[in-house]
This record gives structure tokens, sequence and C-alpha cells, in this order.
């Protein structure tokens, strides 16, 4: 089996984001070709040293499942681009709930009304539990993953249970209601989800 | 003789730790090298088994990784980081405690 080919091999089993099983491939790329200098400065000739380095490192299915299995849940160290994604779409969800914080706070302001939690928290929470976690994602912060996915996940119930009260006057025909409503963002959300939950999006690697 | 491959599995993110804190950064094929020289080959990992221990302690924090580019040859350094220099220490510690158990009812069989 040629480098190459085993190399291929090795990647076909890697489940690891882009950019580490690159990282992984040229790594044991520049191994194996070591090896094969070795071997050849030794006597070997080269296709024979070329077999002999890839049949000492090992089975390569085995050796792409051995170096995905680490680290399953874990974020990455370089930011891959669906976790920048969602982090990107998580501040804007934060960003987009600023008006409703806003008009909170004028209504505290004109008409002065003892404070709850209803009226003040909620809001500012809605704001602040996106954003935190966006910026804990671009930070690779282990506890983002599930806070975004968690904020993602009570979004997407809130549009689901608004649906039915905001746009009842479309009658009765659901999938009208459904086109003209919150459709798009609840895909996006849904989106958002499997981008924080997908395992291939993380980088792989931890006892 | 070559060792027991099940008494060197807990132990082998060890060696590898000891490795870096003695030598400095290396980059795998030197590690592996390395290690079957100073074992006189008693350890010598198959190459495939050096590098999922090594990101793991890449991912733990206690080894850093990086890129660098010596005599034209481009490779992926490893070097010991200060918690992995703590964590060594604990280890021997722990090792150290582990070989006193059981000379205790081995050692005088």
């Amino acid at each position: 089996m040629s480098i190459e080919e085993y190399l291929d091999r090795m990647c076909a089993s890697l489940t690891v984001d882009p950019l580490r099983r690159d990282e992984i491939r040229l790594e044991t790329h520049l191994h194996l070709r070591e090896r094969v200098e070795d071997l050849v400065s030794q006597g070997m000739d080269r296709p024979s040293a070329e077999d002999r380095a890839v049949t000492e490192f090992g089975d390569p299915s085995e050796i792409g499942e051995r170096l995905s299995r680490n680290r399953p849940f874990s974020l990455p160290r370089r930011i891959t681009p669906p976790i920048r994604n969602a982090a990107i779409l998580l501040f804007a969800l934060g960003f987009e709930q600023s008006p409703g914080l806003l008009l909170s706070a004028n209504n505290l302001i004109s008409h002065p009304q003892p404070l709850t939690f209803q009226r003040t928290g909620m809001p500012i929470l809605l704001i602040l539990f996106p954003m935190i976690s966006a910026a804990g994602l671009l930070q690779g912060r282990s506890w983002a993953r599930w806070t975004g996915a968690l904020a993602s996940a009570v979004y997407l119930s809130l549009l689901l249970s608004a649906i039915p009260q905001q746009y009842a006057h479309f009658g009765d025909d659901w999938a009208l209601r459904l086109l003209m409503t919150q459709f798009p963002q609840i895909l996006l959300w849904l989106y958002i989800l499997a981008l924080l939950l997908y395992p291939r999006n993380w980088k792989t690697a931890q006892a | 003789m070559t060792h027991n491959s099940e008494l060197l599995k807990g132990s082998f993110t060890s060696l590898l730790l000891a490795l870096l804190a003695k030598h400095g950064e290396m980059y795998g094929y030197e590690i592996a090298k390395r290690l079957s020289d100073e074992t006189e080959g008693r350890i010598s990992p198959g190459q495939s088994t050096l590098y999922p221990p090594l990101h793991q302690l890449e991912a733990s924090g206690f080894v850093s990784a990086y890129w660098k580019e010596v005599d034209g040859r481009k490779r992926k350094y490893y070097a010991i980081t200060p918690g992995g220099k703590r964590e060594l220490a604990r280890r021997q510690e722990e090792w150290r405690q582990f070989q006193k158990t059981l000379n205790a009812v081995l050692g005088t069989a």
C-alpha cells in the first residue's frame, strides 16, 4: 500500500473537523516520509521501505478511529467554521432581542410598576443567554456548547408556542401559516442546534 | 525483552511527559525513536500507538503542540507545559507509592 493510499484510508475513518483532519494527515505523512528515509538510508529499497513504514504504523482504519475517539465532547481549540457560524447566529439572536429589552425599560420608566422577574429578568436573560453562549463558543469554552444548545431549544419552543396565537388570522390553512410565519426562523434554530450538537463539528481528543 | 503492553497501557502518557520534560520539545517521530533508544528497544511503540496518547496530552493541556520549520523541514513539535510538569510530578509520586505497595508484596516473594 502506498503512503497516499494509507493516508486516504486513515482519513476516511477520522470523524473530526476538516482542519483537524488535514493536520493529522500532514503529521502522519511527515512521520511516514521520515521513516521511509531512515529505512532507505539503512539500505532498503524505496518501495519496500514505504511498505514497511505503513505496516509499522498499524491498521489505518483503527488509528483513524482511535484518533477520533479522543475528546468527543469538548470544544475545538481552533474555531471551526460551523462553530463560528453558530456563535454568529447566537450573537444575532441576542441582538435581535434587544428592542424587547428597550421596550421593557421604556415601559418601566413611563409607567413605573413594581419590578418583577417577568418584566425585567426575562428580557435581559433572553439577550444575555445567547450572547454569553456565543462569546463562550468563540473562546472555546466547554460549557458554551450546552448553553448554546439550551438557548436554541428555549427559543425554538418559544417560537413554536407563539405561532398559533400570533398568526391565527391566517385561518385554518396550516401550510400557509407555516410558510408565512416563523418557518425560516425555526429552520435557522434547528440549524444552530445541529451545528452545536453534531459531533463532527467538534475537535475530538481526550481520554 | 519487550514489556507487557497491558502493563504499559496506563503508564505510556507518563513516559511521554517524562521524555518531553527531559529533552524539551520534540516531534512525533523523534519521540518514538528516543523512547526506543532510552529503553534499549524494550519499549518501542508501534508508530500508531504514539499519536493518540500524544494528542490526548495535548487536549488535556499537559503538552503544547505547534508547527515549526527546522532545516527546511516542517514538523509538529510537542513540548511539556507547566501544567504538564505538575501532572508529571503528581504521577511520579503516585508511581513511587504504587511501586512501594507492589514491592511489599511481590518484591519479597
